[in-house]
Order: structure tokens, then sequence, then C-alpha cells
């Protein structure tokens, strides 16, 4: 790798040895995650603190959650989003330049394969509402053998979403004001 | 003095000062990297990850990990209190510049030392004067 004059970088020969670090790898998410939290948070003007209490937490532990260490959990990078009202995501994206391409280990079909976005998304939508159906294309959850599928969806009938969406808190000062109540 | 390259990304490319007039190198960014991945291969790791992320992702806002100081001299922190001192020079847009980088003793949340910061200043006013290359 080189800069942009052509230059030798510093740091590429370490980047390259790094990649295949799972720490490594791993601080970055959490340095993104951080980053995009204090992004949402500037547009919403929510503090720290204001956060801590919607999450139900001690700001020491959003502050702990800044600190980007590679052992930030699932849970905790879910309960952040539930306090800021928004969508986590979570993307395994093949890699530009991985010997592990898109016919290696994925099952693709090539005619009618939907592009892995649009297969991420319906696993994603599969894992809650079960499979869906689309003309022309199999089954994203068919796409990845070898993945052992959820043992149950987490939510599978309209009844109990609706029942978990009329217990749910409508916005972040309700869930404070609970919080703070309780 | 000249400018080596250490990470050339979308956003910024961060380069680090080289106080040597002649062919030998005087980085005292570079040679405290080396120093922390001897010592300290997390810590590095950290450093890495920080310089990476903002050369491909842009200014880090998450004041734990990079920071303004004074009289716009900031830093990259990492977890085992090393520290990295850059600036934005005014005359290269898209360019961040590694003065040079320190451990601190004491308190990971402790201020630097003001001759740090001092050292940092006087390495950019030397970088303005002599507006070197990238080499």
């Amino acid at each position: 790798m080189s800069a942009k004059n052509g230059a030798a970088e510093f740091l590429a020969g370490y980047l390259k040895e790094y990649e295949k670090d799972a720490d490594f790898v791993a601080e970055g998410m959490a340095l993104s995650v951080a980053e995009q939290a204090l992004k949402i948070m500037r547009e919403k003007g929510v503090t720290h603190v204001a956060l801590a209490a919607s999450m139900g937490v001690a700001p020491s532990f959003v502050s702990r959650v800044f600190n980007a260490r590679p052992n930030l959990t699932l849970r905790s990078i879910a309960r952040m989003a539930i306090a800021l009202g928004v969508q986590p995501v979570c993307v395994l994206a093949p890699r530009e330049d991985s010997a592990f391409s898109s016919t290696q280990g994925l099952e693709v079909e090539t005619e009618h394969s939907p592009s892995l976005h649009d297969s991420f998304r319906e696993l994603k939508l599969s894992r809650y509402f079960g499979p869906i159906e689309k003309a022309g294309t199999p089954y994203a959850s068919s796409i990845f053998k070898g993945l052992n599928p959820p043992e149950e969806p987490l939510s599978t009938t309209s009844e109990s979403r609706g029942k978990a969406d009329a217990e749910a808190p409508q916005t972040m000062k309700e869930l404070s004001k609970e919080r703070l109540a309780a | 003095m000249k400018l080596r390259c250490i990470r050339a990304g979308v956003k910024f490319t961060v380069c680090a000062i080289d106080a040597a007039d002649g062919p030998d190198m005087d980085c005292p960014a570079i040679r405290f990297l080396q120093e922390v991945d001897a010592h300290r291969p997390d810590s590095f790791k950290t450093l890495s990850n920080l310089l990476n992320f903002h050369a491909n992702e842009g200014q880090i806002h998450n004041t734990q990990k990079s920071r303004h100081l004074k009289d716009g001299i900031y830093e990259f922190k990492s977890n085992k209190n090393d520290r990295l001192f850059y600036f934005y020079p005014k005359d290269r847009a898209g360019f961040t510049i590694l003065t040079h980088g320190y451990h601190h003793q004491g308190s990971h949340k402790g201020e630097p030392l003001d001759a740090q910061v001092d050292r940092a200043i006087g390495l950019r006013r030397r970088y303005q004067e002599e507006r070197p290359d990238v080499c």
C-alpha cells in the first residue's frame, strides 16, 4: 500500500497484519459505534448523563462504552440503540480483497441471487418474521448453508408483536420517567 | 525537515514530522510508535486503529480517544496512557501532521505536561516556517 504521493506508509504493514486480529477489528468496530452514537447524541441534543438515564445505567457505563474497548457487547450496543431511538444494524460484508469470495463458502445461486445486502436484510427479517418468499429469488436462509438458523423466531405472531409494542414505552422521555420512577 | 506518511485514507493523509535535515530519519512520532509497539503492543494497536479510523472516517469526536488540548494541538489517546500529538496544517487541506508522542505517567485522565504541548507547538512552528514536502 502506498501513500497518495507514492511513498510507503508506515502503518501499511501493521494494518495488513492486524486485519486478521479479532481484537484489533473489534476495537475498530467499537470506535465506529462510539463515533456514530456521539453523532446521534449531538443531533438529538442528548448528553452522556441523559443517555445513561435512558439506558438505566450509571454514567460510568456509558463512559466505558465510549472508551471503545474491544469487548463491547452486542447487548450494550442494543441498549444504546434503544435509548437513542435508532436501529442497530449488524453486517458481515465480503472483503474486496478477500480470498473468501462470494462463491466460496457461501452457496450463492448466481442466476437469481439477490444482492448480498438484500440477503442480509431478508435474513434479519426472516429471523423475526419467518422466511420471506420472493418470486425469483432463493430464501436468504438458504444462502448460508452451515449456519444454524435461530431455534425459534423472537416474535413470529402479529399478536405477540402487537402486545410487545403496546407495552413498550414510546419515547426516550417516557423511558427515562419509567426508569426514574422505578 | 520532511514529512513521513503514516496512513493515507479517504478523509485524511496522516503524516509525521521528520526533523532531520539530512538523509537520516529523526521522526519523533515514528520513533515513539516503534517504542510503543515494542513495549506495549496493545497500546500500539489502539493507536494504529485511531490513526486508521481518523484517516478513513475523519476527525474523531470521542474525547476519550482524541481531543483538542491547546492552541490547535490535538492528541490521540490509547488506553495505556500513550499520547500522540497532532495538528491540522492550514496550508494543506486534508492533512493531519503528527508531531511526537509520549507515555503519560499517572492517571490516564490526567492532562498532558505543558512541556509536551509546548514541544508540539514548537514542531508545528518549524513546520510552518519550512513547509516541508512529504517524502
